[in-house]
């Protein structure tokens, strides 16, 4: 069996708060999100396929988000995924709390920095 | 999408996730060709980025949510391939169990229909029922289960009209009638017989019933006497008679006297508020002279025909609404008990009282009657369906020593146990829902035969016994719970191996079967105790019956055929009514192979009458003991009935004739109200509140049982019907013949149709059948049980079989060596046969007394035996003996002709 973890080094949850966000802006498919991840973190977060997918799974069987085929730019028929209201919901009450944590974690190791020196 | 439709969806769902995985591929892989890359580097980069796509699909399968349903659906084909293996035992198992289970089923829906569906009506939940449950007079027997349950109509008049607790209140007939129906208004058409009930306008608006075509009655259609002329009909009725012709509303129908106009048609569903009384037609209460004709129900106060119901207003509590209607009834008994002649009938009125009772099942009658058996018969096959679970666990047992080395070997490559228990109970529900289906489809067949003895004699059963959804919950229900509760052990069990010892193990180890074995005997045990209980009640009840129906009656009772008819619809009253008798007599008297004729007002084995009596000379005052039962007979009444007449005379043709008020009183009544037997010539004034009728004592007659085999010693009198007490309405010709009385039943017909047209026969029955009619709870509860204790002792038997082949199959090393060193095959025969009979005779002695204990709860249902009856309790230990032996004979033949030489090379 293999470890179902993503191989990134995201925090755990952090994946789908990425993923609603991204897909809260526009409907998008799955390859897009990964590029546009990839692009608005400069690199940082890369999301191979084998994490994206079944989290997006995920994210649909908890009715976050709810996918339909439509037509790319170039033609091509693509899964497509887009917020949910409940999705939102989520996504505003995890991003609310994400921050609190971040700037949380920032403060302890701003002191923990000063305590050092 | 919901977890199912994926799960349907399922193929789609695998195409679109290939289709969106191979998308994301495609365009990383242009992607990287239009940054510079060649095609194949391309290709390795994303494949080497994304891992392996079965993977990605599998977790994507997962994040899905249908993974147990897709394991379970495994499981399942898993189990199904397994059972198709072993045909015999599937076989045996689902038939175990269906019969187990179809016959829960079958009684269960029984008691569905009879006691636990719901009235098809809006918020039947709000409805209760008015009973009285005080009774004006002395027991009478129609009313058998002690409360008075129907009104008279100026009571539930009186009720109406000041009726501030209930939200409405309406009346309905509580005996259906029997109509003939002429449709299109004429008397020249067919007659279809069809079952009519009156009821007050309201009846549809409180119940919230709406019709699908028309309309049904107003609350002012039962004002007038005789002024609405309207009825509506039945939508089984419509169905089955009109060929659901929507014209039929506003066309025309004759009933009794009247002509109606069809107004409207009842929803599907709904036939009525007597449950086993379905109706075909309502017609409005001010109705009743014309619908049946002769008679006035509408004024008398002691009429007691109809069912009240009322519906509770909201917030209020039964207990509120019924002390506000015994305040009301109590103003109308007020004003009523002054009119009556003594004080005595006074305080009794004045100390009637309402009860409501719960009325969302609706009324009936069927339910007192049958309630009780209906219990004891679902107590009954539980325990069949309990014998065939432990003969179901024991085949799993035996089973799964077969399957000791798969089990071994799936263990041993890290499956996990609790997967494995799941697989195997995965088999059992299997088998239970298999057997829940064919116990469904065997239940259907069942309740109908059920329904079909019940009706035997009776005026057909209303009743419809449908498989609702309480039904289905039931039977799934139990099937789960069967599964469960002969799958569970066995599956532990069975999983709780010692891998090494298992896989190594020869597949003849003596050792590794015995704790089964053990548990099979144990299974075998508690069958056997349980299935002499069911043997010990089946031979009580169908001793009881037997009792019963060997009753000595006191006339000769296998020569007598009753036929029963209507004279007031007729117009015969009074004098009319006396010349008719007279010449109805003399018509059937010349029927050959008729030996004397008579007539009565019900009938043997009818409701009973009684009432309170004053007797001139006689000793006795208290007048709690001046009660007498009582009988209305035609001349010739003894000497038809072969009754031995003791003293004086019977009531010959003279009486009749001129309406002499002559009586002849049994010897009960003789020795209880007369000492010095000197009774001739003294007279009986009968007392009922708005009658007074005295007669004269003519003559003495031996007792005999009218209306019950357990009637005792009932003091009875029997007044000449031409001086009738009340009114008369129908009346019962009663035929002694030489030969079978059945035989001359056609030839009556005949007779009375020449005799006069319009003289309705309502019933021709022998006194036997009538009996038979009459005894029929007793006889259902024999039969059944009887029939059950047989089901559960074959199961048992077959228990026996297979544990005993079973544990012979593993010891035929042990029974080899034995032979080997000498032992007889008829010492080996003895051996096997001790041990089956040592299994018995351990479950006898735990079965009798429990037997005898559970005997005693139902000794009040029993008739001339008692709960330890010493002929039942030998009777079912012979059987269960007998069968036993015989279950055992054939594993025990086997092991004997066993071969030392064959079965000692097996190793």
């Amino acid at each position: 069996m293999v470890n179902p973890s993503p191989k990134s080094d995201l925090p755990q949850g952090t994946l789908d708060l990425l993923l609603l966000k991204i897909v809260a802006v526009q409907p998008t498919h799955g390859y897009a999100i990964a590029q546009r991840l990839q692009q608005i973190s400069g690199d940082i977060v890369q999301v191979p396929g084998g994490s994206l997918y079944p989290a997006l799974h995920r994210l649909e069987n908890r009715g976050l988000v709810k996918s339909e085929w439509k037509e790319t730019d170039n033609g091509r028929d693509a899964k497509f995924y887009r917020l949910t209201q409940k999705g939102r919901v989520h996504l505003n009450a995890q991003a609310a709390s994400w921050r609190r944590l971040a700037e949380a974690v920032g403060l302890i190791l701003s002191l923990a920095e000063e305590g050092a020196r | 999408m919901m977890w199912w439709s994926r799960l349907w969806r399922r193929n789609k769902l695998e195409q679109d996730l290939g289709r969106e995985l191979q998308f994301h591929i495609d365009e990383r892989i242009s992607a990287l060709k239009s940054a510079g890359m060649s095609e194949g580097e391309a290709r390795r980069k994303v494949r080497q980025e994304f891992g392996g796509i079965e993977q990605v699909k599998e977790e994507c399968r997962n994040a899905r949510g249908t993974l147990w349903l897709e394991s379970t659906i495994q499981d399942l084909r898993y189990a199904l391939r397994t059972l198709r293996r072993s045909p015999v035992f599937t076989a045996v198992a689902v038939l175990t169990l269906g019969l187990g289970i179809g016959a829960n089923t079958a009684i269960f829906s029984l008691i569905n229909a009879v006691m636990l569906r719901m009235l098809p009506v809006q918020q039947p939940e709000q409805l209760v029922l008015l009973t009285d449950p005080s009774e004006s007079g002395v027991a009478v027997d129609t009313t058998e289960h002690g409360i008075r349950s129907i009104l008279s109509y100026p009571e539930f008049a009186e009720l109406q009209s000041h009726n501030t607790v209930f939200s409405g209140m309406f009346a309905a007939q509580s005996e259906v009638s029997d109509s003939d129906v002429f449709p299109g208004g004429s008397i020249a058409g067919q007659a279809i017989k069809a079952r009519t009930e009156l009821v007050s306008g309201n009846f549809f608006h409180v119940l919230g019933i709406q019709p699908i075509i028309g309309r049904v009655f107003t609350a002012e259609e039962d004002k007038v006497p005789g002024g609405n002329p309207v009825t509506v009909v039945s939508y089984d009725y419509w169905q089955r008679e009109f060929g659901a012709n929507s014209r039929i509303v506003g066309s025309t129908i004759r009933v009794g006297q009247g002509i109606f106009q069809i107004v409207g048609i009842a929803p599907p569903g709904f036939r009525g508020i007597v449950v086993g009384s379905d109706v075909d037609f309502w017609f409005p209460i001010s109705m009743q002279e014309q619908v049946l004709p002769g008679r006035d129900y509408l004024k008398p106060r002691d009429t007691l025909w109809l069912q009240v119901m009322a519906r509770l207003a909201p917030g209020i509590s039964r207990k509120t609404a019924e002390a506000g209607i015994n305040t009301i009834f109590q103003q109308t008994l007020r004003d009523w008990a002054p009119a009556l002649p003594t004080a005595r009938e006074r305080r009794d009125m004045l100390n009637e009282k309402i009860e409501l009772r719960p009325g969302s099942h609706g009324a009936s009658e069927l339910r007192g009657e049958f309630s009780d058996p209906l219990i004891l018969l679902m107590t009954m096959v539980g325990v069949v369906l309990l014998i065939a679970c432990a003969n179901i666990a024991n085949l799993m047992l035996a089973r799964a020593s077969g399957r000791e080395r798969e089990i071994g070997v799936r263990l041993a490559l890290g499956a996990a146990r609790r997967r494995l228990i799941r697989q195997l109970l995965t088999e059992s529900f299997l088998v239970a829902g298999m057997g829940g289906v064919l116990g469904i489809a065997l239940s259907v067949v069942g309740a109908r035969l059920l329904l079909a003895v019940v009706s035997t004699g009776v005026d057909e059963l209303g009743l419809q016994v449908p498989v609702d959804y309480h039904v289905l919950i039931f039977t799934t229900g139990i099937s789960l719970l069967t599964g469960l509760v002969f799958g569970l052990a066995p599956a532990v069990r069975g999983t709780r191996l010692d891998i090494n010892r298992t896989l190594a193990a020869n597949a003849r180890d003596p050792i590794a079967g015995r704790g089964r074995v053990r548990t099979g005997r144990i299974l075998v045990v508690v069958q056997v105790a349980l299935s002499l209980i069911l043997l010990m009640g089946g031979a009580l009840f169908l001793r009881s019956l037997h009792n019963m129906l060997a009753q000595k009656l006191g006339y000769d009772r296998d020569h007598l055929l009753m036929v029963t008819v209507d004279p007031v619809a007729a117009g015969y009253k009074g004098a009319s009514a006396t010349a008719m008798y007279e010449r109805v007599l003399a018509k059937l008297r010349t029927i050959p192979g008729v030996r004397d004729v008579t007539l009565s007002r019900g009938g043997l084995f009818a409701g009973d009458s009684g009432d309170h009596v004053a007797i001139e000379g006689s000793p006795v005052r208290d007048s709690e003991q001046l009660v007498s039962y009582w009988t209305e007979i035609g001349p010739d009444y003894f000497k038809t009935l072969k009754i031995p007449l003791l003293r004086g005379r019977e009531i010959d043709s003279a009486d009749a004739a001129r309406g002499a008020p002559a009586c002849v009183i049994n010897e009960s009544f003789l020795r209880r109200f007369f000492p010095d037997l000197d009774a001739i010539g003294k007279h009986i004034t009968d007392e009922y509140p708005t009658t007074r009728e005295t007669f004269e004592i003519v003559g003495v007659v031996a007792d005999s049982k009218e209306h019950a085999p357990d009637e005792n010693k009932r003091p009875r009198f029997y007044a000449n019907i031409s001086h009738p007490i009340g009114t008369v309405g129908e009346v019962t010709f009663i035929l002694s013949t030489s030969g079978e009385p059945a035989s001359v039943a056609s030839e009556v017909r005949k007779l009375l149709r020449q005799f006069d047209q319009n003289l309705s026969i309502l019933t021709v029955r022998t006194v036997n059948q009538q009996i038979g009619r009459r005894l029929i709870t007793e006889r259902l509860t024999a039969d059944l049980a009887a029939f059950f204790s047989g089901l559960a002792l074959l199961m048992a038997a077959i228990g026996l079989y297979g544990v005993m082949s079973y544990s012979m199959a593993r010891r035929t090393n042990e029974i080899g060596i034995r032979m080997a060193l000498g032992a007889s095959a008829a010492g080996v025969m003895r051996m096997v046969l001790g041990e089956t009979l040592w299994m018995v005779a351990t479950g006898t002695a735990i079965g009798l007394p429990c037997g005898v204990a559970i005997a005693r709860l139902i000794s009040s249902k029993l008739y001339g035996v008692t709960a330890a009856d010493p002929v039942s309790m030998a009777a079912a230990i012979f059987i269960v003996l007998a069968s036993a032996l015989l279950a055992g004979y054939v594993p025990a033949h086997r092991a004997s002709r066993i071969d030392p030489m064959v079965s000692l090379r097996h190793e």
